[in-house]
């Protein structure tokens, strides 16, 4: 290749820096990066002094290790098992309420049970009359008329017959 | 934050991969002190890859420190396919690419079709530049960590990882998620840039000791 030809290359290869060249270009970089310009280039790189992080740096560096090994070595963090907690209460307090909430409200569910409790208080309170009464329950009691009935059973001498 | 640049290399100490499988097993069981041992070994080395890729430097230092943060948060999920170096420069660039999209601020690229369309300032490939004839001083070093930081983030994170932390193509497309061929043609992009900065600066150093 010709100066003009290697400069052709060169531009093309700085536009396409994202992507791979071909199998052509590849033979020829591999050439051209053992180049004396390109080695002097990596050499005087290579030479560049080293940087040294300071004693602070290094121990923040350690200190942050540290604290990150303790966050993982717990094996949950307090706010999941608060949290898991509090929906466990609440859960809890939510079963309680559904299941122990109907008991105490009346529901057409025993309609029976209530007509029952209703006919056995009024047969009590019938039964409580009677006997109060005369002692006697209705069925054993001959009937008999009171003193204002009586006084109302007009005889035929006040009718003037 | 301080940050103290160090002018004389000091290679990190590296852990030897039976060592480093031992400490990756302790570290899956929270062992955070394991996990220092690793921070000892690449801390120098992806310090300075964070540093040279984000310009704030105590925005440079905190994404250094979430970087091993994160990898020690996520170890049970490494896997052992790529290094543990692979993996943790693989975290520290998608942190640094994050924090570029979070600031809304498009990496400050320079649009390289336009720099190559500059005949003048296309340098070409020649027998002029001898490897090891380029010497680090104060003035040259200036110029080059400045050249680094003006080319694009997809550039310069090939860059640093090939010629700075000598990570082979394979373990750089592993980390960056893209093919083979791609690093190549971003390396040889990023030399070139660096080759149009530097040469003002060579050729005349050149020209003064003639």
């Amino acid at each position: 290749m010709n100066d003009r030809e290697v400069r052709d290359w060169m531009r093309k290869l700085s536009r396409n820096v994202d992507t791979a060249p071909d199998a052509r270009d590849e033979a020829l970089l591999d050439e051209l990066l053992k180049s004396e310009p390109q080695l002097a280039m990596a050499h005087a790189v290579r030479q560049l002094p080293e940087d040294e992080p300071s004693l602070v740096w290094r121990s923040e560096t350690n200190h942050k290790i540290l604290e990150a090994g303790i966050r993982q070595r717990q094996p949950r963090s307090p706010w999941v098992w608060r949290s898991a907690l509090g929906l466990g209460l609440a859960g809890a307090l939510a079963a309680v309420t559904l299941l122990s909430g109907p008991a105490t409200i009346p529901s057409a569910a025993e309609p029976h049970d209530v007509e029952a409790r209703i006919m056995r208080a009024h047969r009590e309170a019938l039964n409580a009359r009677l006997v109060a009464d005369r002692g006697l329950l209705v069925q054993e009691s001959k009937p008999t008329l009171s003193t204002a009935w009586r006084e109302f059973q007009w005889q035929e001498a006040d009718l003037g017959l | 934050m301080e940050l103290c640049l160090n002018m004389n290399f000091r290679p990190s100490s590296q852990l030897d991969a039976t060592a480093e499988l031992a400490l990756i097993e302790r570290c899956r069981k929270q062992d955070a002190e394991a996990f220092t041992r690793i921070v000892d070994a690449y801390q120098h080395r992806l310090f300075g890859f964070v540093r040279r890729m984000v310009p704030d430097p105590e925005e440079a230092a905190d994404l250094a420190q979430e970087t091993f943060v994160r990898a020690f948060q996520s170890i049970s999920r490494f896997d052992g396919r790529s290094s543990v170096r692979t993996w943790l420069f693989r975290i520290a660039y998608n942190l640094c690419v994050d924090r570029s999209r979070r600031a809304g601020r498009a990496p400050a690229e320079m649009r390289l079709d336009a720099f190559f369309e500059d005949e003048e300032g296309m340098d070409l490939p020649d027998a002029r530049w001898d490897p090891q004839g380029v010497v680090m001083d104060e003035e040259l070093r200036s110029t080059l960590e400045r050249a680094i930081a003006a080319m694009s983030e997809k550039l310069r994170s090939v860059l640093l990882l090939h010629d700075r932390e000598d990570m082979s193509y394979e373990e750089i497309a592993r980390a960056l998620g893209i093919p083979i061929g791609t690093v190549k043609s971003r390396l040889f992009l990023a030399r070139a840039f660096l080759q149009r900065a530097l040469t003002p600066y060579l050729l005349g150093e050149v020209r003064s000791h003639e």
